[in-house]
């Protein structure tokens, strides 16, 4: 075997192992996902996963060489001598680039159905509508308001386990953005202050706002279509909205909860027996690791026997 | 006593004088005008529309107090007033603080700007990251901690922009056989119009901070009563002009000043990347000038551009409302293909420095030239990978999902022809190559989390988290700051003609280097476990406290690294040993001539005669004087 050939053979023992070891580490270790609490994350995480395998591969192949390279064929002690003139080799470039294009192409092409079936609507969904504002959230539920009534309103998110559900999302005064990790859905929350049109050189002034108790006919006459987000929350627990676009003073400060809940537990909410745990809340002069009322959120999720990673105070 | 005269009297000072001047009187006066006109100026920290002008003619003023349009006055007068060289009876250092025209003397004025303004911009975030190694608030508070991290980002870009331009104007003419750039006076102009708007940006810190991050999207930006937003908006506006002049200054010198014999194929590689990058700067800066005017006209006259549907009174007006997602499109047309601004000419420089210290020739010379190049074009068409999550159609995410994807090629082609450069290389671990290692090895943490941004599905999940804030900070690291680093010790013994030492060097690499790998896998493993970035806190509910800590000490650690080297570097100056014209047994232009180079760089005319990169092969030549080619 020529020196140069065992070379190769070396590195791509080298390059097969550290792909594994390496997406291992990513896998387990490095990138640790949240725990997952809806179809859209187990159904992401086959992402996540085919880009670590692709991680730990593109990692290897670039660092293995490199390493080697480094240790077998560095300048040796009294050699003053330059290295081999080798100034190019044109099949090698156009392998190395034509591979890459491939597997992009196919990224391409995967990644574009994929994301197109993530945010399809789903059979059945309900509509829950977002409001986020300087510095908190606001949950109107449709369904479970009277028309031509005040939408009923709560300062936390709460949804059904296996329910398909449709957030559509608004924000009252500069750009937020919605983030529950255990979802893993995040979306822009954009402002929409007031309306007008103009039919007939008339100029209209209406209320988009969420709370406006005909928004229903507003939206549909002025063609206003808010941000929206597709769930289905399939992991009963407490977890936590985070506004993810800067925002202001508090910013950091601008969270919700968010309860996914059983059936039973859910009708029991709708019909107002559930007490649900405190609104972090940080503008009551509180030391401001009190305002995120772990203690509260603990006792809701023993109550409700939600277990370990389900529950964020568990930390 | 000397001293202090040429001080006080240098251009720097009668600029910043000047400056300081300007804005007063300009200030008073528009306060006076619209207290006359009976508006409110009583409003926040200062008046905002007297503000914005004030500002903007400080620039004016100090160019003209410190000379910088001396020679185009006197040109608009009917003289030809003859390019002014040397250090004009003074110290040879007062070149430094004074408008000098030669490329190597702004280089270099550019290098200490970059490192001065990286040193200001590296001690915002040490702040701010101590604020985050535990939960809960300690010193900072919610406006505090968005003015430091807002600071530290727009502060860290004029550091870059600045080293980049250090790197491009010191090494561009040179690497190519020119005695300097085709406009040296306009190249005089790019640096010290860079010097007023880094003031009015740091009056931003003075003025009440601001909040908005370094994006300052609408309605936030438009909407803030942080009034700093005011003047950093207008130090990021006015430092475009820098851009675009040194950009077109750099394309015009590559065409027009190379040596005879230089073809494009024959220049130092370099100065590819130099030019790609300069093409770019030169033709995108626009647009971010456009939304960074918009939003200050938005808040000091009122137009309203970024208003998703105005208020009743100028609804009454005939207003019809504005986008607020229109301004990222205009802001990221421009600042993605920025980011390969900052880091082409840091790529140029490992390509440069791999043949010099592993005796090899570069693999692929073309292929890594026409890389640069593609980087620049598809770069210019994926601003909106940024818009994931925005209020963006589904429709128009996907083929910006794609073009980012293809981002991977060209950038793919540039690792494999390292690797195939190094591979056989009888390789050399003197700092710089250290160095150029370190950025490789980093700029690939950075390629490597750059894909899972670039698919929608997963980015939903890791847009505007910590993963981002990791993602990028290993590109522009590996990208430019370890190659800017490598750079600076490379070329130090040129400039200088004094040598570093090389333990402190080395030093300085093993505590960065692993540092930086900590700090942003660190901050990469945090995001994805529900960090969000530009928060004040993260509350001890993420179960993620050791890892912010970790991040913090690993921050502090790249801080005292680069503390070693500055005092590496100056210490260097005092000492009595000359360095040799060629330390490194490199091929390029610039050590065929002594250190440091000469005013006109070459004693005479060169010529290229042979291949820029052929290391180990016996009787090639790259460059000889004209004089002695021959023909
Ligand atoms: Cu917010
Ligand atoms: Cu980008």
């Amino acid at each position: 075997m020529g020196s140069r050939t065992r070379h190769f053979a070396i590195i791509t023992v080298l390059i097969a192992v550290s792909t594994v070891v390496v997406y291992f580490l990513i896998n387990l270790y490095l990138f640790e996902r949240p725990f997952g609490a809806s179809a859209e994350a187990s159904q992401i995480e086959t992402m996540f996963q085919a880009h670590f395998i692709l991680m730990g591969f593109l990692f290897a192949i670039i660092v293995v060489p490199l390493g080697y390279a480094i240790v077998v064929f560095r300048q040796k002690e009294g050699d003053d001598t330059d290295a081999p003139h080798i100034h190019g080799n044109t099949t090698l470039e156009i392998v190395w680039t034509i591979i890459p294009v491939l597997i992009v192409v196919g990224f391409a092409i995967w990644g574009s159905f994929f994301y197109w079936d993530l945010v399809s609507a789903n059979e059945g969904e309900v509509e829950i509508r977002v409001q986020g504002y300087k510095w908190d959230w606001t949950f109107y539920y449709p369904e479970h308001s009277v028309p031509g009534e005040p939408p009923r309103q709560d300062q936390t998110l709460v949804v059904e386990t296996g329910q398909p559900v449709v957030l559509t999302m608004q924000a009252n005064d500069v750009i937020h953005a919605f983030w529950v990790p255990q979802f893993r859905v995040k979306q822009d929350v954009v402002p929409y202050n007031i309306a007008i049109r103009s039919d007939n050189g008339d100029r209209q002034v209406i209320d988009l706002s969420f709370a406006n108790p005909n928004y229903e006919e507003a939206a549909e006459a002025f063609n206003y279509s808010p941000q929206e987000v597709r769930i289905i929350p399939d992991q009963p627990g407490v977890y936590r909205l985070r506004c993810a676009e800067i925002c202001g003073t508090q910013h950091w400060a601008m969270l919700a909860n968010v309860i996914v809940l059983d059936t039973d537990d859910y009708q029991a909410w709708v019909n107002g027996e559930l007490t649900l745990p405190a609104d972090p809340n940080f503008a009551n002069g509180t030391p401001d690791t009190e305002g995120y009322y772990l203690d509260e959120l603990k006792a809701f999720c023993d109550e409700q026997e939600f277990s370990g990673v389900n529950c964020e105070s568990e930390y | 006593m000397r001293t202090l005269y040429y001080i006080v009297t240098s251009a720097l000072v009668r600029g910043l004088i000047g400056q300081g001047i300007t804005a007063f009187v300009v200030y008073q006066g528009m306060v006076s005008l619209r207290n006359a006109l009976g508006y409110d100026t009583t409003q926040g920290v200062y008046d905002e529309p007297s503000g914005v002008m004030a500002a903007l003619i400080s620039v004016i003023g100090f160019l003209l107090a410190a000379g910088v349009f001396t020679d185009w006055l006197k040109w608009i007068g009917g003289e030809d007033p003859p390019l002014k060289h040397g250090a004009q009876g003074r110290p040879e250092w007062t070149r430094y603080i004074n408008v000098d025209v030669n490329h190597k003397v702004i280089g270099i004025q550019y290098g200490i700007a970059s490192m001065v303004i990286l040193l200001l911009g590296g001690l915002l975030a040490i702040i701010f990251r101590l604020e985050l190694a535990m939960p809960g608030l300690q010193f900072l508070d919610g406006d505090a901690y968005n003015t430091l991290f807002s600071a530290h980002g727009i502060i860290m870009i004029v550091s870059i922009f600045s080293g980049i331009a250090a790197m491009i104007n010191y090494l561009g003419p040179v690497m190519i056989g020119a005695s300097d750039m085709s406009f040296p006076r306009l190249n005089a102009f790019s640096y010290w119009v860079s010097i007023p708007a880094a003031t009015v940006l740091l009056s931003a810190l003075v003025v009440g901070g601001w909040d908005t991050g370094w994006v300052a999207y609408p309605t936030h930006s438009t909407t803030t009563t942080m009034l700093g937003v005011q003047m950093f908006l207008l130090g990021f506006y006015i430092n475009g002009f820098s851009s675009i002049a040194s950009g077109l200054n750099m394309v015009v010198t590559t065409v027009y000043m190379r040596a005879k014999g230089m073809s494009y194929f024959r220049m130092p590689i370099f100065v590819w990347a130099a030019v790609s990058a300069s093409i770019l700067q030169a033709t995108i800066t626009q647009t971010v000038g456009l939304a960074l005017t918009m939003v200050v006209a938005q808040r000091a006259l009122g137009l309203e551009f970024f208003t998703p549907v105005t208020d009743p009174a100028l609804i009454e007006l005939g207003f019809p409302g504005g986008d607020p997602t229109l301004y990222q499109h205009l802001f990221w047309f421009y600042s993605h293909p920025a980011v390969y601004v900052w880091i082409l000419p840091g790529l140029g420089v490992i390509s440069e420095l791999l043949p010099v210290f592993t005796r090899k020739p570069l693999f692929g010379y073309k292929w890594i030239a026409l890389s640069s190049v593609g980087i620049a074009l598809v770069g210019s068409i994926v601003w909106a990978h940024h818009m994931f999550t925005s209020g963006m159609p589904v429709t128009w995410k996907i083929p910006f999902m794609i073009s980012t994807l293809f981002v991977a090629i060209p950038t793919g082609v540039k690792f494999f022809s390292w690797v195939a450069t190094i591979w056989e290389g009888k390789m050399r671990f003197d700092t710089p190559m250290l160095f150029v290692l370190g950025a490789i090895s980093v700029f690939l943490l950075g390629g490597l989390s750059g894909p899972i941004l670039g698919t929608i599905a997963t980015d939903m999940h890791l847009h505007d988290s910590y993963f981002v804030v990791g993602h990028f900070h290993a590109t522009i690291f590996g990208g430019f700051v370890f190659p800017f680093f490598a750079a600076i010790y490379y070329w130090w013994p040129k400039a200088t003609g004094k040598m570093y030492s090389e333990a402190l060097g080395k030093l300085h690499f093993w505590i960065m280097v692993p540092g930086f790998w900590v700090m942003s896998l660190t901050q990469m493993r945090t995001g994805v476990l529900g960090m969000r970035r530009r928060i004040a806190d993260y509350g001890p509910d993420l179960g993620i406290a050791d890892e912010q800590a970790l991040i913090t000490v690993a921050t502090l650690a790249i801080g005292w690294s680069i503390l070693i080297m500055l005092y590496n570097l100056i210490v260097s100056l005092r000492s009595q040993e000359e360095a040799v014209p060629n330390p490194w047994g490199s091929r390029s232009p610039e050590f065929m001539s002594p250190s440091p180079l000469p005013e006109f760089n070459f004693d005479g005319p060169i010529q290229v005669i042979g291949e820029p990169y052929d290391y180990g092969l016996d009787d090639s030549t790259y460059v000889v004087p004209a004089s002695a080619a021959g023909d």
